[in-house]
C-alpha cells in the first residue's frame, strides 16, 4: 500500500509568507524613522535659526529704541537749563531733526493742578495749551513718577494711529515732562532681496500680546501664529513690546528640507526592491521544493508498487510450493489408499455369516473415513493442479440450475433463487461448476443444518455479479480477510483449501470473488465472471 | 465358455496382493507381475484376457508396456495414483481400455474388468 503523502514541512511556507513581508516592513520602518529623524533635525536647525535671527532683530530694535530716550533728554536737559524752558526747549527741538528732516513732533507738557497741559510744542504733537488725556494724559503722569522712558500703546488720533513717548524728572525740571509723538503707517512694510532679514516674516506689537491694533510694524498682513513662529520681547521703557517672527522660506534652505523626503523615498524604493528580490528567490526556492517532493513522491509510489509486487510474487511462491507439497502428498497417498479400499473390501467378503452385523458397522465407518481420505487427497490435487481456463460461452443459469441437482440443500434448507435475464458469460463450464459447487456446499455448511441459502445473479456492466447468500453464522473481520488463504480453515472438517481454489479459478477467468460478512447474520460471496463477447459479424 | 485370465502389473505389493485376491475371488485366474519387464515376459510366456496395470513402476512404466504389447493388443486397464496429463493422454492413444485414478472402488473395477473381458477383440 502506497504511504499517504507528508504533508508538506510548515517552515518553508511560514517563511516563504512572511520573509517577503518582514524585510521590506523592517526597511520601511527604517526608512520612515530615519525620515523623523532628519524632519526632526531640519525642523531643529530651522528653529534654532529662526530663533537666532529674532534675536537679532530684536537686539536691532533695542538699539534704535535707545535712540528715543537719548533724543528725549537731550530736550528735557535744555528746557532745564535754559533761562526759558520753552524758547530752550523749541530751540532744540528744532535743531533735532527727525529721518525725514522735519523737526520731530515734541511737546514740553507741565502739570497745572493735576491735569497735563501742553507748555510749547512742534510738529504735529499737540498745541500749546492743549489739556492732554488718556493714553497721552497717562503716559504724562507715568514719566513724572518714574526716570525711565515711558511709551503709549497705539492709539487713534485725527485718523492716524500713533504711538506717544514720554520722559520725566530727573532729565527734565521737576514737573515737566518731554512727550514725543510718531505717526505709525498701517501698510505693510515691502521688503526686497536686498534687505536684512528679508527671509523672515516680522510683526511688532506695542503690547506683549499680538494685538492688530498694536501693531507697529508689520512686515506682512497674515496674522502669525503656531509653534514654528519665533517671539522677541522688546523693552520699550516700562513697556513690553513683542515681535513674532515666521520663515518666508526654509531657512535651512531648499535642499536641507528635501533631505527627509529623499530619505523616505530612497527607503520605500529600496524595501519595494528588497520584496521583488526576495520574492524571485522565494519562488525558486519553493520550485526547487516542490521538485523534490514531485521527485520524492514519484519514489515512494514506486517504492510501494515494488513493494505491492514483491509481496505478490512471495504469496505466488508460497502457492506454488505450497502446491507442490499438496501434489506430492495427494500422490503418494493415493496408493496406500487404494490398498486399503481394496483390504477392506477382502474384509467385508470374507466376514463370517454371524458375524457380519457387528463387523460390518466397524467397515462402514472404516469405509466412510478412506472416503473423506480421498476426498481431501482431491482437493489437494485441485489445488495444485494448474489448468489454464478452456473458455467457451457457459450459460450460467443453466449451470446454477445444474449444481443445484448435483448438490441439494439439505433437508432444513431453503433457497432461493432470485436470477433474472442474463447474458452467457465466457468461461470453462467444468471449473466454473466447481466454483458453484463450492459456495454451494460452503453456504449448506455454514448454517448448520437449517437457514435459507439466496443464489442472486445479474448484469453489471460487462460483467455477469453472482451473490450466494447464507444466514449462517458469519465471520469477525479478521476471518473474513483470510478465508481465501490456502489451509485456513475454521471447520472441524476439510482442509482449508476450498476458498482458494475457488478463488484461483475465478481470477483465472479474468473475475473478482469477495466475502461480505457479519458475525450472526451471515456471509455473502460475491463473484464476478465477464460476459462472453460475441466477435461482431 | 473358457477361464478368463486377468495379469495384475503393480510394484506396490499390497495393492498388487489385494487385487490377485478379490479377482480371484471373482472368479478370475489371475497372475501377478512386479514391474514392466516382467509383465512383457508374462505375456510372451501366457495368453492375457486382460491386463490390470498400474502406470508408473521403477524403469518400464505401465504406458511403455502397453505401446510394446503388439498385435492383437489385449484389454488393458491402466491405473494411477499420479501420472501427467500427457501419459494419460499417451495411453488412450496406444488404445487403453479404461484409465481408472486410485482409490477406486473395488465394485466400480471389477465391472470395467468384467466388460474388458466380454468385448470382442
Amino acid at each position: 500500500m502506497p504511504e499517504p503523502p507528508s504533508p508538506p514541512p510548515a517552515g518553508r511556507s511560514v517563511l516563504g509568507r512572511v520573509l517577503p513581508l518582514l524585510v521590506p516592513l523592517l526597511l520601511l520602518v527604517a526608512a520612515v524613522a530615519a525620515f523623523v529623524a532628519a524632519l526632526r533635525g531640519v525642523h531643529d536647525q530651522e528653529d534654532r535659526i529662526l530663533r537666532e535671527r529674532t534675536s537679532e532683530v530684536v537686539l536691532i530694535l533695542n538699539n534704535a529704541l535707545a535712540n528715543v530716550p537719548a533724543s528725549l533728554r537731550s530736550l528735557g536737559v535744555a528746557a532745564r537749563l535754559g533761562d526759558s524752558p520753552e524758547r530752550a526747549f523749541e530751540a532744540e527741538a528744532r535743531a533735532t531733526p527727525s529721518a525725514t528732516g522735519q523737526p520731530p513732533d515734541v511737546a514740553l507738557v507741565r502739570m497745572e493742578g493735576g491735569t497735563p497741559v501742553v507748555a510749547a510744542s512742534l510738529g504735529k504733537a499737540p498745541a500749546r495749551g492743549t489739556r492732554l488725556a488718556g493714553q497721552r494724559a497717562e503716559a504724562v503722569r507715568s514719566a513724572l513718577s518714574n526716570p525711565q522712558l515711558t511709551a503709549t500703546t497705539a492709539f487713534e488720533e485725527g485718523g492716524q494711529r500713533r504711538i506717544g513717548f514720554a520722559i520725566g524728572p530727573p532729565t527734565t525740571a521737576k514737573g515737566s515732562v518731554i512727550y514725543q509723538e510718531t505717526t505709525l503707517d498701517p501698510r505693510v512694510s515691502q521688503v526686497s532681496q536686498q534687505d536684512a532679514f528679508h527671509e523672515i516674516k516680522a510683526v511688532i506689537y506695542a503690547t506683549p500680546q499680538p494685538r492688530k491694533d498694536q501693531i507697529v510694524i508689520a512686515t506682512t498682513d497674515e496674522t502669525l501664529k503656531g509653534d514654528d513662529v519665533g517671539r522677541g520681547v522688546v523693552p520699550v521703557g516700562d513697556k513690553r513690546w513683542l515681535l513674532l517672527t515666521s520663515p518666508r522660506e526654509p531657512l535651512v534652505g531648499s535642499f536641507a528640507t528635501a533631505v527627509p523626503w529623499i530619505i523616505l523615498g530612497v527607503g520605500i524604493i529600496g524595501a519595494a526592491l528588497a520584496a521583488a528580490v526576495i520574492l524571485v528567490l522565494l519562488r525558486r526556492r519553493d520550485y526547487a521544493l516542490d521538485l523534490a517532493d514531485e521527485r520524492t513522491a514519484e519514489l515512494r509510489e514506486s517504492l510501494a508498487a515494488l513493494e505491492t509486487a514483491q509481496s505478490r510474487l512471495v504469496l505466488q511462491e508460497r502457492l506454488a510450493a505450497i502446491g507442490q507439497v499438496a501434489a506430492a502428498v495427494g500422490h503418494e497417498l493415493r496408493n496406500p489408499l487404494g490398498v486399503l479400499t481394496n483390504a477392506l473390501y477382502l474384509v467385508r467378503a470374507r466376514v463370517p455369516e454371524a458375524e457380519r452385523e457387528a463387523v460390518g458397522r466397524h467397515l462402514d465407518i472404516a469405509e466412510r473415513e478412506v472416503a473423506a481420505a480421498a476426498t481431501i487427497v482431491e482437493s489437494l490435487l485441485d489445488f495444485a493442479r494448474e489448468r489454464e481456463p478452456a473458455t467457451a460461452s457457459v450459460d450460467l443459469a443453466d449451470l446454477l440450475d445444474e449444481a443445484l441437482s448435483v448438490a441439494p440443500p439439505p433437508a432444513e434448507i431453503h433457497v432461493e433463487r432470485e436470477v433474472g435475464e442474463l447474458p452467457p458469460v465466457r468461461a470453462d463450464r467444468q471449473q466454473l461448476r466447481q466454483v458453484i459447487l463450492n459456495l454451494l456446499t460452503n453456504g449448506y455448511e455454514a448454517m448448520d443444518g437449517a437457514g435459507t441459502l439466496t443464489v442472486g445473479a445479474r448484469r453489471v456492466d460487462g460483467q455477469v455479479e453472482l451473490r450466494i447468500a447464507d444466514t449462517g453464522a458469519g465471520m469477525d473481520d479478521e476471518t473474513a480477510a483470510r478465508i481465501f488463504e490456502p489451509f485456513f480453515t475454521t471447520k472441524a472438517k476439510g482442509i482449508g483449501l476450498g476458498l482458494p481454489v475457488t478463488k484461483r479459478i475465478v481470477e483465472m477467468h479474468g473475475g473478482t470473488i469477495s466475502a461480505e460478512s457479519e458475525p450472526g447474520a451471515g456471509t455473502a460471496f460475491i463473484l464476478t465472471v465477464p460476459v462472453m463477447v460475441r466477435p461482431s459479424p | 465358455m473358457s477361464e478368463v485370465c486377468v495379469l495384475v502389473v503393480d510394484d506396490e505389493p499390497g495393492m498388487r496382493e489385494t487385487l490377485v485376491e478379490i479377482l480371484s475371488a471373482s472368479g478370475y485366474s489371475v497372475s501377478a507381475a512386479a514391474d514392466g519387464d516382467a509383465a512383457l515376459e508374462a505375456v510372451r510366456r501366457d495368453r492375457f484376457d486382460v491386463i490390470l496395470m498400474d502406470i508408473r513402476m521403477p524403469g518400464r512404466d505401465g504406458v511403455s508396456v502397453l505401446q510394446e504389447l503388439g498385435e492383437p493388443p489385449p484389454r488393458v486397464i491402466l491405473m494411477t495414483a499420479y501420472a501427467r496429463a500427457e501419459r494419460i493422454r499417451e495411453a488412450i492413444e496406444a488404445h487403453a481400455f479404461a484409465v481408472v485414478s486410485k482409490p477406486f472402488p473395488v465394485p466400480e473395477l471389477l465391472g470395467l474388468v468384467a466388460s474388458a473381458a466380454s468385448t470382442p477383440e
